[in-house]
């Protein structure tokens, strides 16, 4: 009987126990269910957040080939802008030559344009004295000769008021023609002898640089001279209006007629007076 | 192309030596006439493309012939400039109303007148040969 108790004991804790155990297992089991519930979810959740990963993957992948690409451009940029300022600098110094360049130019350009011009003055003024000296000799007619001289101080000088006088042979000198002024006021006067004589006595040209402030309005009084010889004279008073003074040329001009006018008057008073008395010609 | 022709028109045989050689180096002709009839008749037969006329002349002042000038059909419009020893105001006045286009001063200053010659004509259109 005991034994049969204890038998029985035995297989009711063995049952108990293989319950026990079973209902443990069963709750494992249970837990283990949980388990792979939660982690299948966790599963889930996990490849759906990998799928967002991989999209974010793309999409920063994406991203930094547009980095890549930018920042590539942006270099190539850079490099393009680099070369814009080194092309700009060389530009911006080139121009600057070129403006230096030109302003040497206009200087130059404006120095052969003075040169000439100061050319064509004095070609202007050689052509002047030519043509007077063409024009005195161009005749032996006293009165074209006389007339020749009127028209140089009129045409050449810039004078319309003026008086040529000759010496007759006591050396007197009297008016031979006169423009444009009261030739009566001027009597017959010898070397030395008033404004005019006076300034024919130094043997040479006399030209007044304040013809406005002298008393007697002379400009100038050239001596035609033969040789030492005064033969006449050529006073010039005012003159035009527009001619605010004399100049170098016209300095030249009275030399010239001092010289040239005397000669071709000479000549044509010879010539007149050969004329009357009868000497063939 | 023919070349432009200047008439030159004064009394004196100075001035119109000068006004020569100072035009004579310039591509234009030059014809000379020695008072204002012969100007006016030498424009209608000459048609020149610039006359340089001076005011006071034997027969006919400059003046009257610039007058004439432009009454005639076959001159009214060539340019005339006058050349007078006279640069008062009133003179250059009766130069305009008389019709001139342009005027100098006696004594010449070379370089004006080039000046004043080559800007008038270059204005005027160039005959072009038959």
């Amino acid at each position: 009987m005991s034994a049969e108790k204890t038998g029985r004991a035995y297989v009711e804790e063995a049952r108990q126990e293989l319950t026990h155990y079973a209902q443990g297992l069963l709750h494992e089991n249970e837990k283990l269910r949980a388990a792979v519930a939660t982690l299948e979810s966790d599963n889930r959740r996990l490849e759906s957040e990998l799928t967002e990963t991989h999209g974010v993957r793309q999409q920063k992948e994406t991203l930094r080939r547009r980095q890549d690409v930018l920042e590539h451009e942006t270099a190539e940029a850079m490099r393009e802008a680099g070369m814009a300022r080194h092309e700009r600098d060389q530009a911006v110094a080139e121009l600057t030559l070129l403006r230096a360049r030109l302003e040497e130019i206009e200087q130059e350009n404006d120095r052969h344009l003075q040169e000439y011009q100061q050319v064509e003055q004095q070609t202007a003024n050689l052509s002047n004295l030519y043509v007077a000296s063409y024009q005195l000799h161009s005749s032996v007619d006293r009165d074209v000769v006389l007339k020749t001289i009127e028209e140089i101080v009129i045409n050449l000088i810039g004078s319309e008021e003026m008086a040529i006088f000759e010496a007759d042979e006591r050396g007197r000198f009297r008016v031979a023609a006169s423009v444009g002024i009261d030739a009566s006021r001027f009597g017959p006067f010898r070397l030395g002898e008033g404004p005019i004589g006076r300034r024919l006595a130094a043997g040479e040209v006399f030209v007044n640089e304040s013809p406005a402030e002298s008393h007697d309005g002379l400009t100038a009084c050239v001596p035609l001279k033969i040789g030492e010889s005064t033969i006449g004279a050529l006073a010039v008073f005012r003159l035009l209006a527009h001619k605010p003074a004399l100049e170098r040329l016209d300095r030249e001009l009275f030399e010239l007629l001092a010289v040239h006018a005397s000669t071709a008057l000479h000549c044509a008073t010879l010539h007149a007076r050969a004329l009357l008395e009868g000497v063939p010609q | 192309m023919t070349r432009k022709r200047i008439l030159l028109v004064d009394d004196s045989n100075t001035i119109l030596m000068m006004e020569k050689f100072i035009l004579s180096n310039g591509p234009w002709d030059l014809i000379t006439a020695s008072d204002g009839e012969e100007a006016v008749c030498k424009a209608s037969t000459e048609h020149p493309d610039l006359i340089l006329l001076d005011v006071i002349m034997p027969k006919m002042g400059g003046f009257e012939a610039c007058r004439v000038i432009r009454t005639r059909a076959s001159t009214n419009a060539i340019p005339i400039i006058m050349v007078t020893t006279r640069g008062e105001a009133a003179n250059v006045e009766a130069g305009w109303a008389n019709g001139c286009t342009d005027y100098v001063t006696k004594p010449i200053n070379s370089v004006e007148l080039l000046a004043k010659v080559r800007s008038v004509l270059d204005s005027v259109p160039v005959e072009v040969a038959q």
